[in-house]
């Protein structure tokens, strides 16, 4: 299988690359599974770990706020799965003192940033998830508004008689969505942690 | 020195301050000089007043009478308590003959004090007879002790009137509070589409308070989160791939082929590099490896066939009696056996031909689980046709049901698809699956979503069915391992 530098790896997540995520997949998430097996987690804790990270690598990425020295992708990626699962952890009360270290980490990158960002991250993926989980339609016209598409544009794409219309509906899948997030478990353990 | 006779008539009159002015005089200059003598005049002259108080001695001596009279020493004072629901004091001195007995304020008082308030204890009675006042307070501790059920401090709990008020006040202000701000409100206000009055009402508040400050960092950060549609999509291709995708670089055909011994010097190389740098391969490598130890065992294998031949036999013979409770376990047996049957031979290989998707092929077959609620005279029927695979006969069935029956009709919908997949006839199977999939409230969506890519897959139509499986994958249900199954090994299939 080809190898990729780390240069090649960030711009294939900042474009969304299929082969280049792949390549990371293959690559790195044995690694990663295998920790968190070792750790009171199991294969779906895996692979929400995982995504998460890449996720969370993305979004500095983007804020063009990752500093990599030469060939570090994996180590830093390692890293922020590390700190993901260390937090959850936290979450369910296990002692970190208990970890079982199998992953090389940088511990330089564990700052009150990369903190706030996996904080951010966990709670817009909340959002995130219960907004997949609308109707196409609610979800179609909720994209529509954030978009700040004009109300008569978005009545004519979704086929309502109305901008009234449209905008009730709007409404009604707002409140919906926000309804599911407050009744989310993980949720209300985000708000016991802000308080 | 005075006489004693004429002491005892002076001390009187003195009392009574009757004494003429001479007298007086003299028997104060007496008392002035002998101290021994005005205590002695003093005391004297308090027993006199004592005595004269006839009242009072007739009160207390009433009072004697009744302790004893009553001689159980159940009486207390409920005597003036209403008059009704007290033990019988006596039928000889109702309270009002009490009362007259004596007319002094503190009498008047406890009267009406007892008749209001049915209180049966005061501290004038209790002045007038210690052994009165004692079972006054047997009476309050037998009824204390009836009492002791309740739970603790439940008294004082009722008696806290303004905390009960306060908690009233608090959950009106409460309802008040959540039902003022609604989303549309909250929407204006961040949209920047409120009036400058509104405005400023809604920033006043926003500035006390806590709820509302949290709900518009809610919506806020909602906002903000679904225009992050990049993140969406990206979460949702490393979803997809994952779910799909093993994390090894060589493929199944390469790994059988290296357990097998099979692989070119040039393929073996490539295979090396991978093993040497990837432990989820060498982990699969060994699992495969032990699979095929497991398939060694012929004899295992056979019994777990007859073991299922005899469960059939068991399911037949017992489909006359609706559910029997021995079904509902040995349901679980057929899928837990057609999911190892599956797994096993997904593992040996045989799937890795261009044919090998009839393999991974199966059509329902009949559970009690799925039909606990149906109509019981159609399911019977269905039961038995279906068991003896006699399916156009039980499609008839199934037909009727469906348009005489409502409530539950999708377990017909259900095993009329079956019987349709049984017939081969996949597309109208898949329309059949379709309306229970459709229907969304039934338990039978995942079965049915399952069967439909199956039906699909055996149309030849590879590309449906891969979107099928994948997201049969996605939803992490019974079936997703077997879906994530035959996705990996169909990638290699011409599509």
């Amino acid at each position: 299988m080809k190898k990729y530098s780390d240069e090649q790896i960030r711009n294939g997540i900042l474009r969304h690359d299929h082969l280049i995520l792949q390549y990371i997949y293959k690559q790195f998430y044995f690694d990663v599974s295998l920790f968190i097996k070792k750790n009171s987690g199991d294969e779906d804790d895996a692979n929400d770990v995982f995504q998460e990270a890449i996720i969370i690598i993305y979004r500095k990425l983007k804020e063009n706020n990752l500093v990599l020295e030469t060939n570090s992708f994996q180590k830093y990626l390692y890293s922020v799965c590390r700190f993901v699962w260390l937090k959850q952890l936290e979450k369910k009360r296990v002692e970190q003192t208990k970890i079982n270290d199998s992953l090389p980490f940088i511990e330089e990158i564990y700052d009150e940033n990369l903190a706030d960002l996996v904080e951010k991250n966990e709670r817009y993926g909340l959002y995130q998830k219960h907004f997949k989980t609308l109707s196409t339609d609610c979800q179609k016209l909720l994209q529509l508004f954030f978009d700040k598409i004009p109300l008569s544009e978005i009545a004519a794409i979704m086929g309502y008689k109305g901008e009234k219309y449209a905008k009730k509906r709007k409404f009604k899948c707002k409140e919906l969505l926000i309804s599911k997030i407050k009744q989310d478990i993980n949720y209300k353990k985000i708000l016991e942690d802000d308080t | 020195m005075t006489p004693k006779t004429d002491f005892f008539k002076k001390l009187e009159k003195f009392c009574k301050e009757g004494l003429d002015e001479e007298d007086k005089k003299e028997l104060e200059t007496e008392m002035n000089q002998d101290p021994e003598f005005k205590k002695e005049f003093e005391l004297a002259c308090e027993v006199q007043k004592a005595i004269e108080e006839r009242d009072i001695i007739d009160l207390r001596d009433k009072l004697k009478k009744i302790k004893d009279q009553t001689g159980s020493g159940r009486i207390s004072f409920n005597i003036l308590d209403g008059f009704d629901d007290i033990h019988p004091l006596s039928s000889i001195i109702p309270p009002e003959e009490l009362l007259q007995l004596y007319d002094s304020l503190p009498k008047a008082h406890i009267y009406q004090h007892e008749l209001i308030t049915n209180e049966n204890i005061h501290e004038f009675f209790r002045e007038q007879d210690d052994s009165v006042a004692s079972d006054l307070n047997s009476d309050e501790e037998t009824f204390f002790q009836d009492q002791e059920d309740e739970p603790e401090g439940l008294d004082e709990a009722l008696m806290e009137k303004d905390i009960l008020d306060l908690r009233d006040s608090l959950s009106l202000v409460s309802e008040a509070f959540h039902d003022v701000f609604s989303t549309e409100t909250i929407d204006k206000y961040l949209n920047h589409d409120m009036e400058e009055t509104e405005r400023k009402t809604f920033n006043r508040e926003l500035a006390v308070n806590s709820h509302l400050q949290r709900e518009v960092h809610l919506h806020d950060e909602l906002e903000s989160a679904l225009r992050e549609k990049d993140v969406i999509e990206l979460r949702d291709k490393l979803s997809r791939l994952m779910a799909a995708e093993t994390s090894w670089n060589v493929t199944g055909k390469q790994i059988e082929g290296y357990i097998e011994g099979t692989l070119s010097d040039d393929e073996l190389k490539v295979f090396r590099a991978e093993w040497d740098t990837n432990p989820g391969l060498r982990a699969e490598v060994i699992l495969r490896r032990k699979v095929n130890e497991a398939l060694a065992e012929k004899n295992v294998i056979s019994l777990r066939d007859h073991l299922q031949q005899v469960k059939k036999k068991l399911n037949i013979s017992e489909s006359k009696s609706l559910v029997p409770e021995k079904t509902i376990p040995l349901s679980y047996w057929w899928k837990a056996g057609v999911a190892v049957v599956l797994v096993l031979f997904a593992f040996t290989g045989i799937i890795r031909s261009t044919h090998s998707i009839d393999s991974f092929y199966q059509s329902p077959q009949w559970s009690p689980q799925r039909s606990v609620v149906a109509h019981t005279g159609y399911l019977q029927e269905a039961n038995n046709l279906f068991m003896q695979e006699k399916y156009e006969e039980a499609l008839s069935v199934y037909d009727k049901a469906l348009s005489e029956v409502h409530a539950d009709k999708y377990v017909f919908q259900f095993y009329k698809a079956a019987s349709l997949q049984h017939l081969e006839k996949y597309e109208d199977a898949i329309i059949e699956y379709g309306k229970v999939i459709t229907q969304g409230n039934n338990l039978f969506v995942e079965e049915a979503e399952w069967y439909r890519a199956l039906c699909i897959l055996k149309l030849g139509k590879k590309e449906l069915a891969r979107k099928e499986l994948l997201a049969i994958a996605e939803k992490k249900g019974f079936y997703a391992q077997k879906a994530r199954a035959i996705i990996r090994k169909t990638r290699f299939l011409p599509r």
